[in-house]
């Protein structure tokens, strides 16, 4: 008895459900998002990718090249320089920004008294628009900046250099600046993560006489995966696009060190013209940002499939 | 667990010094913008007593190499920002109320569309959507931008309200849409008021994105009077070169409302930014 009232009031409710169309939110909330993303940045992503082929300038029809603009970016020089320069700041920023981050994560996370001060001030540099912040480390950076002011003042005149204007010495200054504003955001992801780890885990450990690296190797590494992952994702797309910061302290200077392919292809295309061939650049910028975001990413799963 | 010893003092100690260095330059930039030019030439990096603000005047009132006073260009930046924001909230969160609702192979594909766009560079959309603003008489305009903008951050809103909505319970819509209300009322006055945490995330990432960004402004709006702050920073150093105390007045009219706002909220500002890392 109780259970046929029990049904019927499912099948009242399901009828319900089926005359208000409970069960079913429209397609057509998704359809302005799809419309917007798909009409101008995925659409216009597989254009792009098409113009890549071509010579274009902007106006009259685009010709066809084949793989004429990716041949002359691996033999010009200014491409492949562009290539280079990328692979380089990214290779030095993904490394050096989670290195600290982890480290000063690591440090946060423990009983030190100013804690949510540090953390906040930490942090806070990834709040300042890159081009700001590049445009106050110019001014450090000058050969009579303070930088080099406050080595002389302290007898270390010696080591004072042009740091971006000299060719050995400017890349290395603008992935210092980058760095100097980026590691507090990546010590707030490493932070989060590691407050998401049970206190009870190492304090079993510590029990079972489990010293300070052992914890670390088998519960902090292990536990931390999920944001190492998105540090190392969210480090290798912000490098590899780097434009901001060598905009404002070098514009791609001395003598083209510092270009990378993201100001490559703001100048090819809004400077010289040459669609086509800036959209061959950015076309290899997005395989290159594909590859170094899917292939550590794989390796990662893998190794956490085994034993 | 641990208790403060006089290695933990030492400890802390070390930690300052990379909050010094964090400190240390944004302290040149606020005296450096507090200086004459005559004493900003000369005296280091030690602040003028008493301060001068006549840089600030001066940027406020006066347009660089661009074609926007700070003035203007923070009118850009706030109308910018807040309009980039309602309308990703009002054009996002329905969508990812959608996908998240619907239990369908569509769904996972739509679903895997909108995470493509999170590693996916603007650098080769730009140049064909340039094209196509100034065919469509939108290069140079505010609303040209803000659709880019919104078109550029959709991927991230969707991803985050979808996530979220898939931890809602369906309970409350279930019951109001059995009372008879339309899908679309109760998206607004049930739902949209249990993701209150997500719009705020969005309204943090999206706002903060459109005030820092260089990039896209640049493109679609540099050399016109709609320019946001990073542009009219970039025309003014056009203009004045290595004037610093000028250049950083200029600076810090563009930081104040975000070092004001992040006082306050930093809190959230930062919860905003690792929400992605715990999914």
């Amino acid at each position: 008895m109780s259970t046929l009232s029990h049904s019927a009031a499912r099948l009242r409710l399901g009828a319900a459900r089926r005359a208000h169309g409970v069960s079913e939110v429209p397609w057509l909330f998704a359809a302005p998002a799809l419309a917007i993303y798909a009409g101008l940045l995925l659409i216009p992503t597989a254009i792009g990718a098409f113009y890549a082929f071509t010579a274009w300038d902007g106006i009259t029809a685009p010709q066809w090249l084949g793989l004429a603009n990716f041949q002359e970016i691996l033999s010009d020089g200014d491409g492949r320089d562009a290539l280079v320069h990328t692979l380089l700041l990214a290779a030095g920023y993904v490394l050096t920004v989670n290195a600290i981050g982890l480290a000063l994560a690591l440090g946060l996370n423990t009983a030190l008294k100013t804690r949510g001060l540090l953390r906040a001030l930490y942090f806070f540099p990834a709040v300042v628009s890159p081009l700001a912040v590049a445009y106050i480390w110019k001014y450090v950076l000058d050969p009579s900046g303070p930088l080099n002011e406050g080595l002389r003042s302290i007898g270390l005149g010696g080591l004072a250099e042009p740091w971006l204007g000299q060719t050995s010495t400017a890349l290395p200054a603008v992935l210092v600046v980058m760095v100097w504003q980026f590691a507090g955001w990546h010590t707030v992801i490493y932070l989060a993560g590691l407050q998401g780890i049970q206190r009870e885990l190492y304090e079993a450990a510590a029990v079972d006489g489990a010293g300070a690296w052992r914890r670390f190797r088998d519960i902090t590494r292990p536990l931390l995966m999920p944001a190492f992952t998105i540090s190392l994702v969210l480090s290798l797309v912000v490098s590899l696009t780097t434009f901001d910061q060598v905009i404002a302290l070098t514009n791609g200077g001395p003598a083209g060190a510092t270009t990378t392919m993201g100001t490559y292809v703001y100048e090819q295309a809004f400077v010289n013209g040459r669609f086509g061939y800036s959209a061959a650049v950015a076309l290899m910028l997005m395989v290159v940002v594909a590859v170094a975001v899917t292939v550590p990413l794989a390796l990662l799963r893998s190794r956490q499939g085994q034993p | 667990m641990t208790r403060y010893t006089k290695w933990t003092a030492l400890r802390e100690a070390a930690f300052w010094i990379p909050a010094i260095a964090v400190i240390l330059p944004i302290f040149f930039l606020i005296s450096l913008s507090l200086k004459t030019p005559a004493r900003a030439a000369v005296s280091g990096v030690a602040p003028q007593v008493p301060p001068t603000f006549d840089n600030y005047t001066q940027a406020w009132h006066e347009a660089g190499a661009g074609s926007v006073t700070f003035a203007q260009a923070l009118g850009n930046s706030v109308l910018t920002s807040i309009v980039v924001v309602l309308a990703l909230v009002a054009i996002g969160a329905p969508a990812g109320y959608a996908i998240a609702r619907r239990r369908s192979r569509l769904s996972s594909v739509m679903f895997g569309l909108f995470a493509l766009g999170l590693i996916l560079p603007v650098q080769l959309a730009t140049i064909p959507l340039f094209s196509f603003m100034v065919r469509a008489g939108l290069a140079g305009t505010r609303p040209g931008l803000i659709l880019a903008y919104v078109a550029f951050f959709m991927p991230l809103t969707v991803f985050l309200y979808t996530g979220f909505f898939q931890s809602l319970p369906r309970e409350y819509e279930e019951a109001a849409q059995v009372d008879g209300a339309s899908s679309l009322r109760v998206f607004a006055q049930i739902v949209l008021p249990l993701v209150r945490p997500v719009t705020g995330t969005v309204a943090i990432l999206a706002g903060l994105f459109v005030w820092k960004d260089f990039y896209t402004p640049l493109v679609f709006v540099g050399g016109t009077s709609k320019e946001t702050l990073p542009v009219a920073i970039y025309g003014f150093v056009g203009k004045y070169a290595t004037d610093w105390n000028l250049i950083f007045a200029s600076i810090v009219i563009a930081l104040a409302p975000i070092l004001l706002v992040y006082v306050f909220m930093q809190r959230y500002i930062i919860k905003g930014f690792v929400s992605t890392v715990r999914g």
